[in-house]
């Protein structure tokens, strides 16, 4: 009992009395359906180093939180003692539109960002994302890919600095602020995608994109997926200007008629547009495009489905592009999950809202080794991932990732149990 | 048998005699890059595969030597030299093209394919490589991987680590491991892209390959000035255009190159820029008209187009031949590679020519503008007592401009020996721990490539006062 006061106090003092807090407030961030004793949420980035030392010093285990968005995925963590929420570390710390690049604290929402940079017709190529709180730390953290990772890649590709603060307190710069930088190992590689087990990211800086002049968006219906996607490596090939192609199966439409709609985010000037529309109704045939109310209809289908209660396990596949329309076929034959998938990326998310979780599972690893690719689960039922990795099979350089997350966080400070292999 | 000569036999029986390289005139071949600098190894190899290449890891360690894998020798910050001898393994027997999946845009490689080599093997498909080093003729794909390479291009279509997607890679133990930026948990490949061969040794890559866009429109834009050139960049940045390239060349450039590949560059003129858009046909017109109205606005002289190769072919050769025609000036440059946010390019740019004034050395600046990644390539006479000294000196002037303009140290060549110091100047005593941390997960300690990238009090070779790696020998063969 007087240790409980005690942590709670020592973080006050550190973050400041309002900004710690136990009791009721951590349910708000139970991971798995574990409960931390104290939450925190420092306003500076020295507050964030000051907490994570007091942790490591006196080996208590932090797990580092954006917007809580994507906090389901992982595996349950086998420690969890704070909180630290970087939900206070918003705004933009520097911006020169001519620049064509951004700083922003970790906590900012990418739809805040957003809404800066449209300002000067420039955009952080990344999402949206189903959650609009969703925060550009979270993002990175994740390494949280969107439909437009056609177009643009992954935030591997646009993240070019961050500032990070190690598992054991100390505030560290990787990358730069320019677009081209080889000084040094890159370690905004390292951490993007790492889930908060080697740091806490509380700075970032992105390369940013125009935006495109002109923007449309047309659907199309097909019977079966190798034809769709087919369809959209052809466009690919042509070179259209198309900034995210979203395959979306009967379940994840509820559409009556045919088996897959195919989503054409068109995205360039107002005559390359409309260029793209026109060998696209060439290609496709009247019969199979849908109606401008449809085609807007799926925009949010894929939105719907991350956050829907009622779904009980989802799933994030990813093989070769050409692999997809079998991978999506056997899919479909496990109790028909709803299915978006992105044809030129190779990635499907399914999400099923019936049936024996496990089972599913068992039936679909099996499948899937004779495919090849990775599989994660973001969601499932907590009794199932308490005996599984929801990372699926550990890869072969595992090793060499154990070693990674002893040198960057030696006492497991940071998010213990959560990532591939339990790390 | 003394262990110098156990280490030839069994790096022999390991490799075949053939080989493995040992005489002193064999191995001089191998004691130099694109540098001035030489450092001399004990023992070259060249293996054929990727189990040659870890067997010759193993042996090497269990003599407690060190190993610099190497490529084509084009680095131009002493990346491929053995600072500290050991065995170097020579990757350009392992140049075969493995595999080119047109479906799925992938190309599986070896380190020793030369960088052109890929976008041949891919254009029956209509696919190429993206990442386009100025050395694509002749650099290898596993030196590019090394040193994150970039290019022209590389402005749309970013630099070597976004279009690698997995490798195959020989560890400090000798061991073979396969990562993928794709597979579940840390980004090991993304790590790896740029290490300078220092964590690890890549024997196969897996290269993502792009569609050849339908249209490409080159300008070439005649300015009386640089600033002009310069406001012109920011500008067509500003106005939300990625050009696929956005090169620069400056007077002292083009007198050069005028000499020697006769571009008709007006002798009067203070820079070109070298603008390409693409994309479908509508797209890359309607760019090159907003470019061109933009470069108007800026007082632009003279402007070219080429739409189709030949044109094309033609208003880049300045630029190609740019590095190779300022022999013609100096028997010696000093090349340059720092980065500075784009806004920053023409008060730096001034600051650079007044540098080199107060220097007294003339500079001749080609570089890739849109990115705000400078060369200023300083010309000089290496005969000149006291004149490698004064250039050291102002490339370090340099650098500080770039670092206090809010840049790096260096956006392409890699900080490889020349600028270990420099790094504590953009990074923490902290930051540099960390990535230590990322060494020693590798475990790789000082076996492969060691005196790159971290400040040491070392030398390199015969280098002993000061860093000088690429302080060049002026010439054809010659890029940036």
């Amino acid at each position: 009992m007087v240790k409980e006061v005690s942590l709670i106090g020592e973080l006050q003092s550190i973050a400041g009395a309002g900004l710690a807090e136990e009791g009721p407030a951590c349910t708000a961030f139970a991971v798995d359906g574990l409960t931390p004793r104290a939450v925190v949420r420092p306003s500076t980035y020295q507050g964030v180093a000051e907490v994570l030392r007091y942790g490591n010093t006196n080996r208590l285990t932090v797990i580092p939180w954006g917007a809580g968005s994507m906090m389901q995925t992982g595996n349950r963590p086998s420690k969890y003692d704070i909180a630290l929420s970087v939900a206070g570390l918003t705004g933009i710390v520097e911006y020169e539109p001519a620049d064509l690049t951004v700083t922003c604290r970790a906590g900012e929402p990418l739809v805040a960002l957003q809404e800066q940079l449209r300002r000067s017709r420039q955009m952080l190529p990344s999402g949206p994302f189903a959650s609009r709180e969703a925060t550009v730390g979270g993002i990175v953290a994740t390494a949280g890919a969107s439909a437009s990772r056609h177009a643009y890649g992954t935030p591997r590709d646009f993240t070019i600095g961050m500032q990070v603060v190690t598992a054991d307190g100390r505030i560290t710069r990787a990358g730069g602020k320019v677009v081209k930088n080889v000084a040094g190992y890159d370690l905004c590689k390292l951490y993007t995608g790492s889930r908060g087990t080697l740091g806490v990211i509380v700075e970032l800086t992105f390369k940013l994109a125009p935006q495109p002049r002109h923007e449309q968006r047309e659907a199309l219906a097909f019977d079966d997926a190798a034809t769709a996607c087919a369809f959209a490596r052809e466009l690919e090939r042509q070179g259209m200007s198309v900034k995210a192609f979203t395959l979306l199966n009967r379940a994840a439409t509820g559409l009556p008629r045919g088996g897959y709609v195919l989503a054409v985010d068109l995205a360039g000037t107002q005559a390359a547009v409309n260029r793209c529309w026109e060998t696209l109704s060439t290609l496709a045939g009247a019969a199979q495009q849908l109606s401008e109310a449809e085609a807007e209809r799926y925009a949010g289908a894929e939105a719907e489905l991350q956050t829907a209660a009622s779904v009980t396990l989802e799933c994030e596949i990813t093989v070769l592009p050409s692999d997809l329309p079998v991978l999506i076929e056997r899919l479909g034959e496990t109790l028909e999950p709803g299915i978006v998938a992105y044809p030129t990326i190779g990635l499907a998310r399914a999400f099923w809202t019936a049936g024996d979780a496990e089972a599913i599972l068992t039936d679909l690893t099996a499948a899937f080794r004779k495919i090849g690719g990775s599989m994660l689960v973001r969601r499932c039922p907590p009794s199932l991932k308490s005996r599984i990795d929801v990372f699926g099979e550990v890869p072969p350089s595992f090793p060499l990732m154990q070693r990674l997350k002893r040198e960057f966080d030696p006492n497991g400070t940071l998010s213990p149990g959560r990532f591939v292999g339990r790390l | 048998m003394t262990a110098a000569k156990r280490l030839i036999r069994e790096l022999q029986s390991a490799l075949g005699r053939r080989w493995v390289l040992h005489a002193p005139e064999d191995l001089l071949v191998y004691e130099y890059d694109a540098t001035i600098d030489r450092a001399l190894p004990q023992a070259v190899v060249l293996p054929e595969s990727a189990q040659q290449v870890a067997q010759a890891v193993r042996i090497a360690r269990r003599y407690g030597l060190p190993v610099t894998a190497r490529g084509a020798g084009t680095g131009l910050s002493g990346g491929a030299l053995a600072c500290e001898g050991g065995v170097v393994i020579v990757m350009t027997r392992m140049n075969r093209v493995i595999k080119i999946d047109a479906e799925n845009q992938l190309a599986v490689v070896e380190p020793g394919v030369i960088n052109l080599d890929i976008s041949k093997a891919a254009a029956p498909y209509g696919l190429y490589y993206a990442p386009d080093p100025s050395s694509q003729k002749a650099c290898t794909i596993g030196g590019n991987i090394a040193e994150n390479a970039g290019g022209p291009h590389c402005l749309r279509y970013g630099t070597t680590t976004n279009h690698v997607l997995a490798l195959e890679i020989v560890t400090a133990d000798g061991e073979i491991a396969e990562i993928s930026a794709t597979q579940a948990g840390y980004d090991l490949t993304g790590v790896l892209v740029g290490s300078e061969g220092t964590l690890a040794i890549v024997t196969k890559a897996t290269l993502r390959l792009l569609h050849k866009p339908e249209a490409t429109i080159t300008l070439l834009a005649i300015f009386d000035r640089v600033s002009e050139a310069s406001e012109t960049v920011s500008a067509i940045i500003s106005a939300g255009i990625l050009p696929a390239a956005l090169e620069m060349i400056d007077k002292n450039t083009m007198d050069a190159v005028e000499e020697f590949a006769h571009c008709g560059y007006p002798p009067d003129a203070g820079a070109v820029l070298l603008i390409e858009v693409e994309g479908l046909s509508e797209e890359a017109e309607e760019q090159a008209n907003e470019v061109r109205s933009i470069c108007e606005k800026f007082g632009v002289r003279e402007l070219r187009t080429g739409t189709d190769p030949a044109e094309r072919e033609r208003l880049w050769a300045g630029r190609k031949s740019a590095l190779g025609a300022l022999g013609r000036k100096a028997p010696s440059y000093y090349i340059l590679d720092g980065v500075v946010p784009r806004t920053k390019l023409p008060s730096v740019l001034a600051e650079v020519y007044q540098a080199c004034d107060r220097f007294g050395f003339a500079v001749a600046n080609v570089f890739h503008a849109g990115d705000g990644n400078l060369h200023p390539n300083v010309l000089f006479d290496e005969r000149v007592p006291g004149a490698t000294a004064r250039v050291l000196e102002l490339g370090e002037e340099i650098m500080r401009l770039c670092v206090e303009a809010g840049g790096s140290i260096s956006g392409e060549h890699g900080v490889g020996f020349e600028k270990r110091s420099y790094m504590s100047w953009i990074f923490s005593e902290d930051d540099l721990e960390v990535m230590a941390r990322l060494k020693a997960a590798f475990g790789a300690g000082d076996g492969f490539n060691p005196g790159k990238v971290f400040p040491t009090s070392k030398g390199c070779g015969e280098v002993s006062s000061h860093m000088r790696a690429a302080i060049a020998k002026a010439g054809p063969g010659a890029y940036v």
